[in-house]
């Protein structure tokens, strides 16, 4: 499957950037202008709705930690000791100045070693 | 979408999330990945669903962290190397992004110690001499899911990372449009996100000397169109050879500053020890540590079969003079075919037929200056640097 959507990406690339190649000399760098204007447009996005969210059980990080970023990312630390886990609640309030009450530290740290469970 | 996609769920069904989100939200995550941790939590979604993008490993939704699969780089060896810009790496720090950039209204402010403040529409930027530059931008913590013992971050695979075809102007030409004031020592650059609170602006800067260098760009044009928003439309720092941290996204602003950069984003964030290969003892506390800078030699399997094996390498900071690959341990290497050089500061495509039967084979760069890389890893708390030699399991028939 994986090998499939490579070849795909690749012949994709190929006539994607088949126009372009042949700017892609150290030499542009000294000669300027070589390459074809490129035309800039407005842009305007919406992101995706995000999809995980965490177990009641861990409503004191959800309330904590995810107005700054999502679960998922949470969700996929590695195994991480209490003493780390701590680092990082300590971080966020001393470098980011995340608005986290000192009291909830032992908490937090507990409901973020329970989910990695 | 689905209500049930709301419900509160488990570390472990969230890794499932993907493959079940298959049948209900053909937008999200279609597919599963495993980027092979050691914890066996690998495992992540590709994900359609960000604008612009497609099959991408989606490592956090907000601020987005969409990692590019290594089988997007895979290619002959006369293909292309440059990354697709719908396969390009994301990354942001904070979660107020731009989602909507107004090319008429747009500003690129340039102040600070200058002679001439100057607030640039994009057409007097692209009014200036245009310059193109093949190079790699590879995220700091490229390859931290792979960090022995583990590192708490973004749990990056090798796929961090991408060489792209820049077009724009040179930040030489715009910084002598403004008149640098004598006793300049660095240039600070921000873009259009913006923290949350107080936490601290994104920030980044470089030396006097390094802003004023051939290579350094301001960046317009990706692979010859304008970038994606979500990769810093609609200008881009380029700095070829140096992490991508330096490469602000979306940037409006440059600051030419009389005194050394003191903000959180280099005092404290993305440093690295002071020692050889930025290497300390796992666990070490308050050793000296040093600004990221430069990159260094890397070589990627991108597809190892009954066909060879074959990948994608970088130089770092200087250009790739050979890649090579050895079946017994690195006792003895065998130099790769190499694929055309699109410049010093761009991907390598490397390929090589290995002998029959089961192989490990082990794979390494060596750069025009001579740095090569070494099979034992690194350590360091921020899961920065890494580029130990990358090995793959293969019978060849």
């Amino acid at each position: 499957m994986m090998r499939r959507l490579g070849t795909i990406v690749a012949l994709a690339a190929v006539a994607l950037l088949a126009g372009c190649e042949r700017y892609a000399t150290p030499e542009s760098l000294r000669g300027g202008g070589t390459g074809a204007p490129i035309a800039l447009t407005s842009q305007s996005i919406t992101l995706p709705d995000e999809t995980v969210t965490l177990p009641a059980s861990a409503d004191i990080v959800t309330v904590n930690c995810t107005a700054c970023h999502s679960p998922d990312l949470i969700l996929a630390q590695p195994k991480l000791k209490p003493e780390q886990w701590q680092a990082e609640v300590t971080k966020m309030r001393g470098a980011y100045k995340a608005t986290i009450d000192e009291q909830d530290d032992g908490k937090i740290v507990a409901a973020l070693l329970a989910l990695q469970k | 979408m689905a209500e049930w996609l709301r419900q509160p769920i488990a570390r472990r069904s969230a890794l499932t999330l993907g493959a079940g989100a298959l049948a209900s939200s053909p937008l999200w995550a279609q597919l599963l990945v495993d980027l092979g941790f050691s914890q066996g939590d690998g495992r992540r979604p590709l994900t359609d669903a960000f604008p612009g993008k497609r099959g991408m490993i989606l490592q956090r939704a907000r601020a987005p962290l969409l990692e590019t699969p290594m089988a997007a780089f895979d290619g002959e060896l006369g293909a292309s190397t440059f990354t697709p810009n719908d396969r390009f790496f994301v990354r942001w720090h904070y979660a107020d992004i731009p989602l909507s950039v107004d090319v008429d209204a747009f500003r690129l402010q340039v102040g600070g110690a200058v002679n001439r403040p100057l607030s640039l529409s994009l057409k007097q930027v692209q009014a200036l001499p245009q310059v193109e530059i093949a190079a790699v931008n590879q995220c700091s913590g490229n390859s931290r899911g792979l960090f022995g013992p583990r590192v708490p971050g973004a749990q990056w695979g090798n796929g961090a990372i991408g060489n792209a075809l820049w077009t724009g102007v040179r930040l030489r030409d715009l910084l002598e449009r403004a008149g640098v004031a004598p006793g300049a020592v660095q240039v600070q650059f921000a873009g259009l996100d913006r923290p949350p609170g107080d936490a601290p602006w994104f920030a980044k800067s470089l030396t006097i000397d390094h802003a004023r260098a051939d290579e350094v760009i301001v960046a317009y044009g990706m692979n010859g169109t304008q970038l994606p928003l979500l990769n810093g439309f609609p200008l881009r720092l380029i700095v070829p050879g140096w992490f991508s941290t330096y490469w602000v996204k979306a940037l409006d602003r440059i600051t030419v500053l009389s005194a050394p950069d003191t903000g959180y984003w280099m005092d404290k964030a993305y440093r690295i020890p002071a020692t050889p290969r930025a290497s300390v003892v796992p666990g070490a506390k308050d050793f000296p540590t040093v600004p990221i800078g430069r990159m260094l030699p890397r070589a990627f399997f991108t597809r190892a079969d009954a066909g060879g094996v074959r990948g994608i390498a970088l130089g770092g900071d200087a250009g790739v003079a050979k890649v090579e690959w050895s079946i017994d341990g690195g006792k003895s290497w065998h130099a790769a075919q190499l694929g055309h050089d699109a410049g010093r500061y761009g991907f390598r495509r490397w390929a090589a037929s290995v002998p029959p039967g089961a192989q490990t084979v082990a794979v390494r760069t060596t750069n025009t200056s001579g740095a090569t890389q070494r099979f034992d890893p690194i350590w360091n708390p921020g899961g920065y640097m890494r580029n130990s030699i990358e090995t793959m399991k293969v019978t060849q028939a």
